[in-house]
């Protein structure tokens, strides 16, 4: 009868270490985000996006991206687009697109972007692309 | 104020001047260069591209060993010391034609020199650039992350860049925006950063 309370406390225990192996098993979506640009001259134009996207935060979180297309001139890197974009909620993504008149030669997009989620800026460059 | 507090609130009033005059000499250098941490939302900072020739063609082999110098006035970025990083097995350089900018443009960086250090495993790329006026006066950020390097300077680092040379360092010297590109990790491209000297004919 004695050894009665030791072997209670050990189920309890056991219980106990059970029920957090099984909570902690069960996968809880983790929230993240990702920033990048991309650029084509898909169409015979030069354009380019860049993109905030996030998943899994609160529904009063927002996130801002803003765009700017670079053209090589032969010597140096020339700012010939921006753009802006925004958006809102628990999942969604701010998109910054740009968009130049054609100009044969090589290009690129580069993206700066804000959060309430977290600080600072963030930047992003895109690919080197070409127009014929 | 009693006279027991007055140097206690006279080295207040100094070390906040002192602040104050170095806030007031960095925004007056000569880039508008701002630190990515300190960005507040809706208000972004210029994220200039890559500052190098795009691919590879330009390049002309030099030897290895030899101070870099340009034929015309161009001051030149360059490693002090490539082998120690294991880079140091051939070198290429590219001038861009600093003709060919257009009339057109009034926020961009002239590249003025691009050195390529390639060694067994690895490339560096160590680039000079120079922005325009307007450029220069824009509040910009040259990575997304601010670092010091080991001889105190502060420098941007940027990752995950779309290349063969995903991982950059950026640091100025007075006018001129020194890149240091490659695929080493950016603990390697700081130490490379530090080692950078400028040489101007």
């Amino acid at each position: 009868m004695t050894n009665v309370k030791p072997l209670f406390k050990r189920l309890l225990l056991l219980s106990f270490l059970v029920g957090f192996v099984i909570i902690a098993a069960i996968p809880v979506g983790a929230a993240s985000w990702n920033v990048w640009s991309q650029g084509d001259c898909a169409g015979g134009y030069p354009k380019g996006a860049s993109t905030l996207s996030w998943s899994g935060y609160s529904s009063s979180d927002s996130g801002s991206s803003w765009g700017w297309l670079w053209y090589w001139t032969g010597s140096s890197w020339s700012q010939r687009a921006s753009g802006f974009g925004s958006a809102s909620g628990s999942t969604n993504a701010a998109v910054a697109n740009t968009v130049a008149a054609h100009q044969t030669g090589n290009w690129t997009q580069t993206g700066g972007h804000t959060a309430t989620f977290f600080s600072g800026q963030r930047n992003s460059q895109g690919n080197i692309f070409s127009c014929p | 104020m009693t006279t027991r507090n007055k140097p206690f609130v006279l080295l207040i009033v100094l070390l906040g001047a002192m602040l104050f005059l170095g806030a007031t000499a960095a925004a007056s250098s000569f880039i508008n260069v701002q630190n990515p941490e300190t960005v507040r939302q809706n208000t972004p900072l210029l994220v200039p591209p890559i500052l190098a020739p795009p691919g590879t063609d330009g390049y002309i082999e030099q030897a290895t060993g030899e101070r870099i110098t340009a034929m015309d006035d161009r001051p030149v970025a360059q490693l002090r010391d490539p082998a120690a990083a294991g880079v140091g097995a051939s070198l290429a350089v590219n001038f861009p034609d600093l003709q060919r900018t257009s009339d057109e443009d009034t926020i961009y960086y002239a590249v003025l020199a691009s050195i390529r250090y390639s060694g067994e495993k690895h490339t560096v790329l160590v680039t000079t650039a120079r922005p325009s006026a307007d450029a220069a006066q824009i509040p910009t950020a040259f990575g997304s992350e601010t670092v010091r390097l080991t001889n105190g300077q502060s420098a941007w680092v940027s990752k995950g860049d779309p290349g063969d040379l995903p991982n950059r360092v950026v640091l100025l010297q007075g006018d001129l925006i020194i890149t240091i590109a490659g695929d080493l990790d950016l603990q390697k491209l700081s130490e490379l950063a530090a080692q950078v000297i400028v040489e101007i004919p």
